[in-house]
């Protein structure tokens, strides 16, 4: 998938790679000077060709760095870059998203991965980039300097190479399933914490702090032993690789030493190949610590992949069929959740023409909310066909069916911004008047009026400083402010006081008198001047009427009534 | 989440002690950054420390043995350089190779490198094991300290912050106490051997070589300064960003049916690019700090070279000191990076463990008698006898007088805020009331053990909270267990008669797993309705003598209330009940309804009696009706 990515920043990565090596062999040229300057310069006594040298390992230090920093500035690009893409590629493909391709993705999960994951992945490109390429390089050029040194003495290095390779290998890949477990567990442990703060009371009030304890004690307990495991495995790994080090070191003197009486090896070499053994060891042990990251980085990757390579399985017919009646019409239609063995809708037969009001009451589970979600093909049906206007909901774009229907959903979420900005989400370009006029229906306009700020009131993130009722009267004025045929009021009265939600509602009734209105509620009063009410139950349409026919002949909602109190929804407020 | 501007990658690498030479140059500078303040650092560390003191000999050990290794890698190119020196002679003296002496070299080296291992792994292994240990003995404590915090506590705090103390403050502080604290005393020790064995070979060359130390410093010091509005401003350009996303996903109703997608996306991605801007700059500036500092280091090496080699043409030094003195202007690389993060990294931890322990410190739900109680036998009578209370210093009771028989069934209204779910609240001693007593069939609350007490009721919340675990479980939170029970002992009949009752079973049998269906943290799974008749349900399998019902069934439509209802009758038929709700369905059959208003009993009577008084209740009933 990466590759993929990659390749918009070919050019940058090939600078950047460009730049790593000169920055490597600069690196190593350092010592190779210093050979140089024992050599031809101590050890005959030559003052000037050790500044001679000297000097160039000045130069060498300079371009070190110089292309260092070069090298960075092509890198941060690509890995920002890549984020930037990854990001954006992601919430292009989520945003507009039917709920049913995103089944399986809550909307936390779908968070961390633009965010945590995306981060993660960056630091992957960074480190192949940065360190896994300069640190290979960087072996590569030392054991090839050392052998155009002294290949006998190189060739010492070259055996113990794959053996320090092969033990840092080994025990990575042993720590490795303890770095997984290490993360389950604080996982586990920051969940039991918050949640054991959440629930304070009822684990007070069901005497369950003991269990509670328990639970975390496990999941500490699971920590360190994840802990001590993985860490006593990859504590060796430095130790020895210096300890690898230094037997090296040893071995290349006394070899090298041996062949001192003879005459046939120079000082210089010998501390050059000191030096390059040390340059390589430890390389590779930086070679062991990066690899850890690597699984962590997978698993960013293919929850990214997840994402981008789920399309939306809601496609748009091109011969969807036709038919002759306007207005919202289901016929037939039969709908069961995906994964759930009971149908949540079965034989949902109902229209809506511009000028009517409908309503669907029944219980917690009925199905209201569901019927709501095929309208606006969140789903799509099992069996049995939607109209809008004539045609099939199924052959219509997401916006032809958002200018037909305007939903206003339960939950009153408002945007973060101003109340001018949120209403504005319904109608762009919606003066201030509109606005006002809006407000005033819901009740809300003498709230801003006051406010210092006035429409410029300023909504904080998930409007923690409004109440539910304002919020549901905030998201009922942005959905009166949209044009369109038909408008659904999904269950958005419930934190509304009686007598504001009647005034509410009468508003409504007179801004809306020509076009389709369709409420879902479970309040009787909220439904009760339909044009015609359907009783959900279990799915299934069981009665249908005005209100005052099924208060005569509808059993559930004479039942329905009851509970509320005779003809009024009784509440002590 | 997630504003750290660096990753913790180079930690790891700091964390190894060793041979610091090589392709490290592109560091980062995070311990720089990111350090806290303390209030009282020598008292923390102080305590730190003695949770350190189960492991007191662990650790002492381990820091002799990083001592010990730190002093052996010291003296390791000492030892080579008289090698190279035997070797300057065999080459330019022409003498023949003394290889008893050389032997006696090889020999000692290896023991040193012997010692240097063992010592480093064993000190590594000790330092993991103690830190290891204190941080599941703290993170234990902080668990126990929750439930034994007063519930003002959770009124005052959020619950991000007590988190992020887990989560952050106590990470760090393991961090620090695993790697920082060896690796820190190891690179001093490093430092200080270093100089001194410079000053041995060569005291003018070692004063140079000093020299570049101060300047280095400064450097980073400014440079650091510099990157600072930098980092900022990309921490915060990242939560801006991550706070959109939140919205356009959790907004995702709004965006997609009032076709806003395209709008919303555009936004988006101006803000990216402006993070992709300042993500590459920060990104960039973190890595310069630490090469710009390596240029002088490096450049001081390369005048050392010159300057040391025509020490050795002169005869002031041998080729050996020479090779040593480049070998430890090495060795001091590592460690000086190392030191300038240190004070820093020691503070920030010490900032967070004085968080952890002020939290520790919190003031604790107060003692109250060890009285057991056999629930079965309470018949349930309450009584209230002139109990004061606030939540602040204001009171809100005061003085509150109440008497419930048994099996008396009292519903409670009044206004938001006029101590409703306090009265429950004070029964269950969530709260300690200020003044006056409660009785429990005529026997003072406070000589019970607080959990012993708390078995005398069943209760159903007004937060409806559900741990992330499977239905089953969560019903059987209910019941009481024993210390070696788990909740998957409860037997699955009482938990599937208790559905049964609270009307939940058909939903619960609907779900793809059944009773098995798995919630997701915050049951976000299930509708607010479902969640509520699990907490229903949860409270139902508990059979206790007094049960209290906070607005139990507001989110679930009145008809299914009803049913409810009946469920909650058959089971509380000998109970006494406490109701508190708001819709008069709920309350209308209630023995007696309490009317409260701001924390004091304004009305007792039943619903006609009440009505018939034509006075506060009255006023309420009818304003409801609109």
């Amino acid at each position: 998938m990466l590759k993929k990515y990659a390749k918009k920043y070919a050019k940058l990565i090939v600078g950047q790679l460009f730049f790593a090596s000169i920055w490597v062999f600069a690196q190593l040229l350092i010592p190779r000077l210093m050979v140089d300057i024992i050599d031809s310069g101590i050890m005959i006594k030559d003052m000037g060709a050790i500044v001679s040298h000297g000097l160039a390992m000045l130069l060498a230090t300079v371009l070190n760095i110089v292309s260092l920093m070069i090298s960075l500035l092509f890198l941060t690009r690509v890995t920002a870059g890549i984020s930037r893409d990854l990001r954006s590629d992601l919430f292009g493909k989520v945003i507009g998203w039917s709920k049913e391709t995103r089944t399986g993705f809550s909307n936390s999960t779908l968070i961390t991965r633009t965010v945590n994951d995306v981060k993660q992945v960056s630091n992957l490109i960074d480190l192949s980039l940065r360190k896994i390429f300069t640190l290979t390089v960087t072996v590569i050029g030392s054991l090839a300097i050392s052998f155009s040194l002294d290949a006998k003495l190189a060739s010492i290095i070259l055996i113990i190479i794959p053996v320090i390779f092969f033990v840092g290998l080994l025990l990575t890949t042993r720590a490795l399933p303890q770095y997984a477990r290490i993360r389950k567990s604080i996982d586990r442990i920051n969940q039991l914490f918050r949640e054991n703060i959440r629930g304070i009371r009822v684990i007070r009030a069901f005497n369950k702090s003991d269990y509670e304890k328990r639970e975390f004690e496990k999941a500490t307990e699971d920590a360190y032993e994840a802990n001590v495991r993985s860490e006593s495995t990859m504590m060796l790994l430095s130790p020895l690789i210096l300890l690898f080090t230094n037997i090296l070191i040893s071995l290349i003197l006394l070899t090298g030493g041996g062949r001192a009486q003879i005459g046939t090896i120079k000082l210089g070499v010998l501390v050059g190949l000191i030096e390059y053994a040390t340059i390589s060891l430890s390389n590779i042990q930086q070679f062991a610590s990066i690899i850890t990251i690597i699984p962590r980085s997978k698993v960013s990757i293919d929850r990214i992949s997840e994402v981008l390579s789920t399309e939306e399985i809601l496609k748009i017919k091109e011969d969807g069929s036709e038919s002759y009646e306007e207005g919202i019409s289901f016929k037939n239609v039969e709908f069961c959740y995906p994964g759930y063995r009971r149908a949540a809708l079965k034989n949902i037969s109902f229209s809506l023409i511009k000028g009517e009001t409908k309503a669907i009451i029944g219980s917690t589970g009925s199905g209201k909310s569901t019927v709501i979600k095929l309208l606006l093909r969140e789903y799509d049906a099992c069996q049995g066909q939607i109209y809008l206007n004539g045609r099939d909901i199924q052959s219509l774009s997401n916006e032809e069916i958002s200018q037909t229907v305007t939903i206003v959903p339960q939950t009153g979420f408002l945007f973060s911004g101003s109340i001018r900005e949120n209403i504005q989400t319904g109608k762009k370009d919606a003066s201030d008047e509109e606005i006002w006029e809006v407000l005033d229906m819901v009740r809300m306009g003498d709230f801003f009026r006051e406010s210092p700020e006035g429409l410029d009131t300023h909504i904080a993130q998930n409007a923690v400083n409004f109440s539910g009722g304002q919020k549901q009267r905030i998201s009922i004025a942005r959905g009166l402010i949209r044009e369109s045929d038909f408008y659904v009021f999904d269950d958005c009265f419930s934190a509304l006081d009686y007598s504001t939600e009647k005034k509410v509602r009468e508003a409504i009734k007179e801004k809306l008198a020509d076009r389709g209105v369709l409420v879902v509620a479970q309040r009787v009063a909220t439904v009760r001047d339909a044009d015609e009410i359907l009783v959900l139950e279990n799915g299934e349409i069981i009665d249908r009427g005005s209100h005052k026919e099924l208060a005569e002949n509808s059993e559930i909602y004479k039942e329905i009534l009851a509970s509320q109190l005779k003809s009024e929804e009784g509440e002590i407020r | 989440m997630n504003k750290e501007p660096v990753n913790k990658e180079d930690k790891q690498e700091e964390g190894l002690p060793g041979v610091s030479r090589g392709v490290g140059g592109a560091g980062r500078v995070s311990g720089l950054l990111t350090s806290g303040s303390t209030k009282n650092a020598k008292g923390t560390l102080f305590r730190l420390l003695k949770n350190l003191a189960s492991f007191k000999w662990l650790f002492i050990a381990a820091i002799l043995l990083t001592l010990a290794a730190s002093v052996v890698q010291i003296l390791i190119p000492r030892k080579i350089g008289e090698i190279i020196n035997i070797f300057t002679e065999v080459l330019t003296d022409n003498i023949a190779l003394d290889w008893a002496v050389l032997w006696k070299i090889s020999v000692t080296l290896l023991i040193l490198y012997i010692i240097n291992f063992f010592s480093n792994y064993i000190s590594n292994t000790l330092m993991v094991k103690v830190s290891q240990s204190v941080i599941r003995s703290l993170r234990n404590q902080m668990q126990v300290k929750l439930n034994a915090l007063t519930l003002n506590y959770f009124d005052r705090s959020s619950a991000g912050d007590m988190t992020s103390l887990l989560s952050n403050d106590l990470d760090n502080v393991a961090n620090t106490l695993q790697s920082g604290l060896t690796s820190s005393l190891s690179a001093l020790v490093l430092l200080i051997g270093v100089v001194i064995m410079m000053i041995i070979i060569n005291p003018i060359l070692a004063l140079l070589s000093m020299i570049v130390i101060p300047i280095s410093y400064f450097m980073v010091k400014f440079l650091i300064k510099k990157a600072k509005p930098i980092f900022q401003k990309n921490a915060k350009l990242t939560g801006v960003f991550n706070g959109k996303i939140e919205e356009a996903y959790t907004g995702e109703d709004i965006v997609k049916h009032y076709n806003i997608g395209e709008d919303l996306k555009s936004e988006l991605s101006s803000l990216n690019q402006d993070l992709y801007d300042s993500e590459w700059k920060s990104t960039l500036v973190s890595f310069v700090t630490r090469p710009a500092g390596d240029l002088i280091l490096n450049s001081n090496y390369v005048l050392l070279a010159i300057w040391g080699g025509r020490y050795v043409i002169n005869g002031i030094l041998t080729l050996g000191g020479f090779q040593a003195f480049l070998q430890y202007t090495h060795m001091l690389r590592g460690p000086f990076n190392q030191v300038l993060e240190i004070f820093n990294t020691i503070m920030s931890a010490l900032a967070s463990a004085e968080r952890v322990f002020d939290f520790l410190d919190s003031e604790e739900i107060a003692e109250s008698g060890d009285d057991t109680m056999d629930a079965a036998a309470v018949k349930g009578e309450i009584e209230f006898d002139k109990v004061n209370f606030g939540y602040t210093e204001n009171l809100l009771f005061n003085g509150v007088d109440l008497k419930v028989k048994p099996g008396e069934q009292v519903a409670i209204v009044g206004r938001t805020g006029a101590g409703k779910t306090t009265l429950v609240n004070l029964l269950m001693r969530f709260y300690e009331i200020s003044g006056g007593k409660i009785y429990i069939d005529g026997k003072d609350a406070k000589e019970y053990k607080t959990e012993e007490l708390r078995k005398a009721y069943s209760m159903v919340l007004q937060d409806t909270w559900l741990f992330s675990g499977s239905i089953r479980d969560n019903i059987a939170f209910g019941a009481d267990i024993s210390d070696e029970e788990n909740l998957s002992d409860v037997d699955f009949e009482r938990i599937k008669e208790a559905a049964v009752l609270a009307r939940a079973d058909s939903f619960i049998e609907s779900l793809p797993q059944g009773y098995d269906t798995v919630l997701a943290e915050g049951a976000s799974n299930l509708s607010r309705g479902e969640i509520q008749l699990l907490t229903i349900v949860r409270a139902m399998i508990k059979k206790a003598p007094i049960i209290i019902l906070d607005e139990a069934t507001s989110s679930v439509d009145t008809r299914t209330e009803v049913l409810i209802q009946q469920g909650l009758k058959q089971l509380a038929a000998n109970s006494t009940g406490f109701i508190i709700a708001h819709r008069l369905s709920t309350i209308k059959d209630a023995d007696r309804i309490i009317v409260m208003d701001s924390g004091t009993i304004v009305e007792v009577g039943t619903h006609r009696e009440l009505l018939d008084k034509n006075s506060y209740y009255a006023e309420m009933y009818f304003a409801g009706q609109a």
